[in-house]
């Protein structure tokens, strides 16, 4: 496995599976050490000027425009792969008076406005970092199988380049989309988001085009891929499944109403809209609880603040309470009379999956595969509207028949569609698709398929701007068989 | 709302993957709910950078696909974000905030000189009570012993600070300020006895060090009024020995000792109130678990520290070498190092005013070559106010001593080496900054190297020493300024 990480030390959050040979770390925020041995040459400069010109070039993303303008992206990746695979220093270059003076004259060229260079050099310290995955090793395997699109996906360009790797791209939720609502909220200077959201959504497009086959976890959120140039001969909606043995069903309610939120502590979760719904579920229903469960991560703390300074400001200390991370997601489920999920943006989430197949009715917002997920085993409201959570979530706890009908279904929805025997049998399927279409075009094919999963960072932006590793797991096929 | 309302409401959402837009209320005051959409998104659309942001932030909003279609009559959200950015018009940057100056904190910065003079106001004292030979013994190796000691733990309790672990860098300071005190006295004991000068060398050792680690914490903690109030017994009882002589010998020793005493607690008091770490990060966490154990914070500067401590040891040493070579045989020329000293406060003013200017500077020009040239201004405007400053006090003193009739050449000589001195320390502190601790250790290696090599031809004649630090801290100047010619225009170094 790859986990594209903040810095060295990050601890795994779960026990590594038996199957999971080793883990590379590639650190993507850790103070660039220096390393490269060559000058640049006029590849690189030509390279990040394509990059530049690719990427600042404002146009319709349903054009012809765009996508040439994804392929020259591409183009130009390679480029600095092969300047950085030779040797080359990649983010000194970037960030060297030459560097940023050639950013600087792109933006101008093509935008028209003036650019500061303080943020000039923001922006080529973003790059230099976000390219890192460039700068290692190619890494050596059968198939590369990314978890996301975005930075993921160069560790997946550098096996293809170097080695001729096929690659899938799963996306949970939709990279790009996520990236728009992460720079909402940082007060960086528009010339920045501007410079940086480009460089996400030529990359995310350079992305789809490079994968052999795109996996996205919903139908809605593949209208997202489809904008930004994927190709919809190599697309397979790929819903996440759950082993049911793991998440069994309750038999047994709480005490008192409780709803129960699991999750990661993240603004994309949307947290205050939960917490605020409950003050209405709160006057109504005076015994109820909120419990939320889920690990925060650093650069989430300060969220995690404010939900704690929301909870006591709205007089809801007791009542509501921030649980931290659990060993058994299934005893967070128990404990809930009610699963709650109120994000802003959403692939395909396993907690709502987990939930419904422990047997718990859901509230959830209408974001990416959540309402595919969920059907009838529960209520699906419009985001952002605490009076619409609280409506529905007070629906759900004061009717115990409908409650009862929304769990078995949910129960009996997972069991039909969304199981990991079947989400396992599905990759199984285009592993297999591409190893065929390696037959046709290899003469010898591998004893077994060593499909290497990569992990995403999520990333904020500036200086705040850390990432997070998520865990995947390399999956022998040999093992699976 | 009925189980009956929501479930078929449920269902058709998660069929048509579409929320129920017929339920959204209308927005009073408006007859199109494009204008309310629009007049919504205002803000946001304003913060985007095109019009895919706007349609993520919409689908954030919950607008979908049928929304788009059946409220607002667009083709999907795309389209619906493209007419709400052609409404609202392009947003704009805010000009960066020009920064207030801060005439409180450089003020502060200057009056640093005269808290490095301060201790020379005991100096009399010491005299009286341990003799010359003994004072000046005592105060190189205090000197040179609490230039390391308080640099180094100064270094590491930024570095902390930089880290974002103020308990560790309270904790370093309040430790090492404790410890240099017997490290002071067992190595005035070891200098004693071989030197054979006076035990009295432990008790200005230890009081030097003490001097020293409270000026350092206190200044690390911007309490600089703190330390001239502490000291200021110690400044009256000098003042009252000029005066009163052997008379009031033990009255001013124990006033001075007192004063140290007090500015010591007073720093150490600092150590402990001022916040010991940052705010708790996560819901549960213990107060101060975000400041690592002090020994692992070290252990994770130890290489950092190493260049450090040698550009620290090499500028005490390239300082302290001449002090040395003439304080033993004529100690009235140490008066000619007054205004280096004093000027000292403002020389780390001018180096932290570049930083500051330099940062800002680049959100002023728009193309690297503009910052070239407008931070070499930056650099020699600096080093010009560095030398007039000096320069202005230097030349008070000759006056002084010349109308008295106490200017030796010699003094001149060593005073206009001082005048140098302090550019060259300014640029050094510019170096440091910069990270150019090669450059810097080499340099000043060569400098320091040549003037102590320079005693074997001088002889002891004291013009021609002076002039060989003059011409070896010219030198020192001329490689800082090349060092700095290779670093200072890469506007990345700046951030």
């Amino acid at each position: 496995m790859v986990a594209l990480t903040e810095g060295r030390d990050e601890r795994f959050l779960w026990k590594s599976p038996d199957n999971l040979d080793d883990v590379l770390r590639i650190p993507l925020w850790t103070p660039h050490s220096g390393g490269g041995s060559r000058r640049p040459g006029s590849g690189l400069a030509s390279s990040y000027d394509g990059l530049l010109q690719a990427m600042l070039t404002q146009q319709d993303p349903r054009s012809a425009q765009a996508m040439v303008a994804r392929s020259r992206f591409l183009l130009a990746l390679r480029g600095i792969y092969e300047y950085a695979s030779a040797g080359g220093d990649l983010a000194t270059e970037l960030t060297s008076n030459a560097g940023v003076a050639q950013l600087v004259t792109a933006w101008r060229q093509i935008r028209q406005t003036d650019l500061s260079l303080a943020n000039a050099l923001e922006v080529a310290n973003l790059l230099s970092h976000m390219l890192r995955p460039l700068t290692v090793p190619a890494v050596s395997a059968d198939i590369v199988h990314s978890s996301m699109n975005g930075l993921s996906m160069l560790v997946a360009m550098a096996a293809k380049w170097r080695h001729g790797t096929h690659v899938v791209m799963s996306e949970h939720g939709i990279y790009l989309r996520e990236r728009y609502l992460d720079y909402l909220e940082t007060n960086a200077p528009l010339a920045v988001k501007a410079m940086m959201l480009s460089f996400f959504r030529t990359l995310a497009g350079a992305g789809y085009l490079i994968a052999d086959a795109i996996a996205p976890h919903s139908s809605y959120n593949r209208r997202w891929q489809l904008l930004n140039g994927a190709d919809p001969d190599r697309m397979w909606t790929m819903y996440n499944g759950v082993e049911p043995k793991n998440f069994p069903a309750a038999n047994t309610e709480p005490d008192q109403p409780t709803i129960v939120f699991m999750g990661r502590i993240s603004p994309l979760k949307d947290l205050h809209t939960l917490i605020r719904a409950f003050t209405f579920v709160h006057t109504r229903l005076s015994t109820a609880r909120l419990r939320i469960f889920g690990s925060i991560a650093p650069t989430d703390a300060a969220y995690a603040q404010t939900c704690q300074r929301l909870i006591k400001d709205l007089g809801l200390a007791g009542a509501v309470t921030l649980e931290g991370a659990v060993d058994s997601p299934v005893a967070a489920y128990h404990a809930a009379t009610v699963v709650a999920l109120t994000s802003v943006s959403e692939g395909f989430p396993m907690a709502l999956v987990e939930a419904m197949a422990c047997g718990r009715p859901v509230v959830c917002t209408n974001v990416g595969g959540v309402p595919e997920a969920v059907a009838d085993a529960g209520i699906v409201v419009a985001p952002r509207d605490p009076f619409a959570v609280a409506q529905a979530c007070i629906t759900v706890l004061t009717n115990h028949e409908l409650r009862q009908r929304m769990a078995a279904a949910a129960r009996s929805r997972v069991l039909e569609l969304f199981t990991l025997g079947q989400s396992l049998e599905a990759y199984r399927g285009i592993y297999d698709h591409l190893d065929q279409h390696s037959a046709a075009q290899r003469p010898a094919l591998p004893q077994k398929v060593h499909p290497l999963a990569l992990s995403l960072p999520q990333h904020t932006s500036r200086r705040g701007r850390r990432s997070r590793a998520l865990g995947c797991v390399q999956i022998k096929v040999g093992d699976r068989r | 709302m009925t189980s009956g309302a929501i479930m078929p409401k449920a269902r058709v959402v998660a069929q048509d993957v579409t929320s129920d837009v017929a339920g959204l209320p209308a927005k009073v005051g408006y007859a199109d709910p494009f204008d309310a959409l629009v007049d919504e998104m205002r803000p946001v659309a304003l913060r985007s950078v095109d019009t895919m942001q706007v349609a993520a932030s919409l689908e954030s909003a919950g607008v979908t696909d049928r929304a788009a279609r059946v409220r607002f009559g667009y083709a999907d959200v795309f389209d619906l974000a493209d007419e709400v950015c052609r409404r609202v018009g392009p947003g704009s940057d805010q000009p960066y905030p020009r920064r207030a100056r801060n005439w409180t904190a450089e003020l502060r910065d200057i009056g640093h000189g005269l808290l490095y003079l301060l201790p020379g106001a005991a100096f009399p004292i010491a005299f009286g009570a341990l003799g010359r030979q003994t004072l000046v013994v005592g105060v190189l190796v205090a000197a040179t012993l609490g230039w390391v000691w308080s640099g180094v733990t100064a270094w590491l309790a930024y570095q902390m600070l930089g880290d974002g672990k103020p308990g560790c860098a309270g904790r370093l300071l309040r430790w090492s300020s404790l410890a240099a005190l017997p490290v002071a006295a067992l190595t005035g004991a070891a200098v004693a006895r071989v030197t054979g000068t006076s035990y009295g060398v432990v008790v200005l050792a230890v009081a030097q060090m003490a001097y020293q680690m409270a000026i350092t914490t206190l200044v690390f903690y911007r309490r600089e009024v703190l330390a001239f109030v502490s000291m200021t017994p110690a400044l009256m009882a000098g003042i009252g020995y000029a005066f009163g002589g052997a008379d009031v010998l033990p009255t001013a020793t124990g006033l001075c000792l007192a004063s140290l005493g007090l500015a010591l607690a007073v720093a150490l008091k600092q150590t402990t109130s001022q916040p010991t770490s940052r705010p708790t990060s996560q819901p549960g966490d213990q107060p101060g678990g975000s400041d690592p154990p002090l020994s692992l914070a070290l252990r994770q500067k130890f290489r950092p520290l190493l260049p450090m401590l040698a550009f620290i040891m090499l500028s005490a040493a390239f300082f302290l070498i001449p002090q040395g070579r003439h304080l033993l045989g004529q100690s009235d020329i140490a008066i000619a190092f007054i205004p280096v000293i004093a000027g000292m406060g403002v020389v780390e003013w001018r180096a932290r005013l570049f930083g500051d200017a330099a940062r800002t500077l680049l959100t002023r020009v728009g193309h690297p070559r503009q910052f070239v040239v407008r931070v070499w201004g930056l650099v020699l405007s600096g080093l010009a106010i560095c030398l007039v400053s000096v320069s202005a006090l230097a030349a008070v003193l000759i006056t002084v001593l010349d109308r008295t009739g106490q200017l030796t050449p010699a003094i001149g000589f060593m005073a206009t080496a001082g005048v140098l001195l302090a550019g060259a320390y300014y640029l050094g502190f510019l170096l440091a900054n910069l990270g150019r601790f090669r450059e810097l250790c080499g340099s000043l290696l060569v400098c320091a190297g040549s003037y102590a090599a320079s005693g074997l031809v001088t002889g002891g004649d004291m013009r021609r020493d002076t002039t060989a630090l003059l011409a070896a801290t010219t030198a020192l100047i001329l490689l800082y300024l090349a060092a700095l010619a290779g670093c200072v225009g890469q506007a990345q170094r700046h951030r």
